[in-house]
């Protein structure tokens, strides 16, 4: 069970669901490597690592309490986490690299980057909220 | 303050992404298909339904070589007869224990006799605890009584080589078998009609050193070899299966070999469900099952299916081996798998999946995928209707007149409609 078995997503074939969870190449069950751990810990880590930094780290400055810097900071770590998670589920896409019983395209593959880019900017806003409150500079940013 | 609350608020973030909801997306293209078997319903047992449970016992001499150099067969009917004192004693209910030979010979149950002294009695040739004639084994009244003493709620076992005694006298060995046959069929047909219950046979292979007793009642030594025995379980569904499964848990996998099942049950309902991805479309309704590939490239096809057997009363053994399959075309091809995580919402509610592939599915062809309901190879390859000469190999694995057993056991439950298919599953492409 992993956040993304719970959780909507950009109607990406379940194929392509059952690759990331790791079915192995037999189609008999999944054991090999499951690309959803590796995203799912991307995904809290960058997220995480960045609100801290901005409310807490390099980014607490007066010069950073700006609505633009926290996007930029809110737009690039969903954009980093979107392309690698992107780059993962792509390289599954080769005969041979995914259970030959598996449909899935490049443009599933998309559709789940779309997916990691969306939840991880979600996160990026939750967590904002959460943490401006103990930010000495920053309290106010976003709101 | 703020640390306890800035913490706080992050362990319910994390905790909050890693637990499930109910908004699970299985996507539109998967199609559900039911295919279902309505007919009487098998009476369940109720919780607090106590089973009764009896154990026969081969003692003719024929048995003592399993005794003599079998320890694992020992082992095996040690701990199944203590496995259903036990349980027994929780249900506050009875285990007898018995002997079969010539007959059906009473010994006493598990809360008044010693469990060791059942089984050490059978290894003594002049203990005062061996009941009827040892020398013979008549299968076909033992197994016909057997079959008449089940009840609603009881579960008999009976632990036998299955190697029935002809004799030299009177009937010769093909007619004996025949007879055999006839008798379990009567007894299973008639029992039928009163009640519902399953037959399960379960082959081991245990070590012997001893008198092997063939057909015309002679005896051949063998010393270090290994024989068949056989556990016949009949009696109340859920408590038998759970019997069944007690033994296959407990048992050296290197000395189970094989099993078979036996149910009249027409209660069946299987749940199918195909996967496709991306490059596949459904056409039309559920009903009539139809795809279309999107992609004009190769015409091979290759398909998972998930289904649910849950309602057959068949072992893994069973379900998974293709050969009890009927696909068509011909050079379509399945792998079976049972699903071992249950929990995995992509496969909720399923217990195996099928590969399919075709090669070549043209347009408008179909493909049938169906579970038959057969009699397993291994059953004809155990039998033998001689055993005056057999080779070293044979005498591993042969048991004289073992098929003629276990006909009479599927044509009493054939005449009572054992189906036969237990899922069939079309798919057209359009």
């Amino acid at each position: 069970m992993n956040i993304f078995d719970s959780i909507i997503r950009f109607s990406y074939s379940r194929d392509l669901l059952e690759h990331l969870k790791g079915l192995s190449l037999n189609g008999e069950a999944c054991t090999s490597q499951s690309v959803y751990q590796m995203v799912t810990l991307i995904v809290l880590g960058f997220s995480i690592a960045s609100i801290l930094n901005y409310y807490f780290g390099l980014f607490n400055r007066p010069l950073f309490s700006r609505i633009f810097s926290w996007l930029f900071n809110v737009v690039v770590v969903p954009f980093i986490v979107g392309i690698t998670s992107y780059s993962l589920a792509v390289s599954g896409v080769p005969s041979g690299a995914h259970c030959s019983y598996l449909h899935f395209f490049k443009t599933d593959c998309l559709l789940f980057g779309l997916t990691a880019f969306a939840y991880t900017t979600v996160l990026c806003i939750v967590l904002s909220t959460t943490f401006k409150l103990f930010s000495v500079n920053n309290k106010k940013v976003p709101f | 303050m703020r640390t306890t609350v800035l913490f706080f608020s992050l362990i319910f973030l994390i905790q909050a992404c890693t637990t499930g909801n109910a908004f699970n997306q299985n996507g539109h293209e998967e199609t559900l298909i039911p295919t279902s078997y309505s007919g009487t319903k098998a009476k369940q047992l109720t919780p607090n339904t106590s089973i009764k449970y009896r154990i026969y016992l081969d003692n003719s001499y024929s048995m003592n070589g399993y005794f003599k150099d079998g320890s694992n067969f020992l082992s095996t009917v040690n701990k199944l007869i203590t496995h259903l004192s036990n349980i027994s004693d929780d249900e506050n209910s009875i285990c007898d224990l018995n002997y079969i030979n010539n007959g059906i010979n009473y010994f006493g149950n598990t809360k008044n006799i010693d469990i060791g002294k059942y089984l050490g009695s059978i290894n003594d040739f002049y203990s005062n605890d061996q009941k009827g004639n040892r020398k013979v084994t008549d299968l076909k009244d033992v197994l016909k009584s057997v079959i008449d003493s089940i009840q609603q709620n009881t579960v008999n076992v009976i632990i036998t080589d299955g190697i029935p005694s002809p004799g030299l006298n009177g009937q010769e060995s093909g007619t004996y078998l025949d007879i055999l046959q006839n008798c379990i069929y009567k007894g299973v047909y008639s029992k039928l009609s009163k009640l519902e219950f399953i037959t399960q046979i379960i082959k081991c292979k245990s070590g012997f050193s001893g008198i092997y007793i063939n057909q015309l009642n002679k005896g051949i030594k063998l010393e270090g070899n290994e024989r068949p025995y056989y556990i016949f379980i009949m009696g109340e569904e859920i408590a038998s299966k759970k019997v069944a499964e007690f033994i296959r848990k407990h048992i050296e996998s290197s000395n189970f070999q094989s099993s078979v099942l036996f149910n009249n049950s027409h209660n069946i309902t299987v749940k199918s469900k195909i996967l496709l991805g991306t490059g596949y479309e459904i056409v039309g309704n559920a009903s009539a099952m139809k795809i279309h590939k999107k992609n004009e490239g190769t015409n091979e096809v290759k398909l998972r299916i998930l289904a649910d057997y849950k309602t057959i009363s068949q072992n893994d053994e069973y379900l998974l081996n293709f050969d009890n399959y009927e696909v068509t075309p011909v050079d379509a091809k399945i792998t079976i798998y049972k699903i071992t995580n249950i929990d995995d919402p992509l496969n909720k509610g399923f217990t195996h999946k099928i590969l399919l592939t075709i090669p070549n599915l043209y347009q408008n062809e179909q493909v049938k995928i169906c579970l038959k309901n057969i009699q397993p190879e291994w059953i004809k390859e155990t039998n033998t209707t001689q055993d005056i000469n057999l080779s070293d190999s044979e005498i591993k694995q042969k048991t004289f007149g073992f098929q003629y057993i276990v006909n009479g056991f599927i044509d009493g439950y054939r005449e009572r409609k054992l189906i036969d298919n237990y899922f069939t599953l079309i798919i057209k492409n359009q």
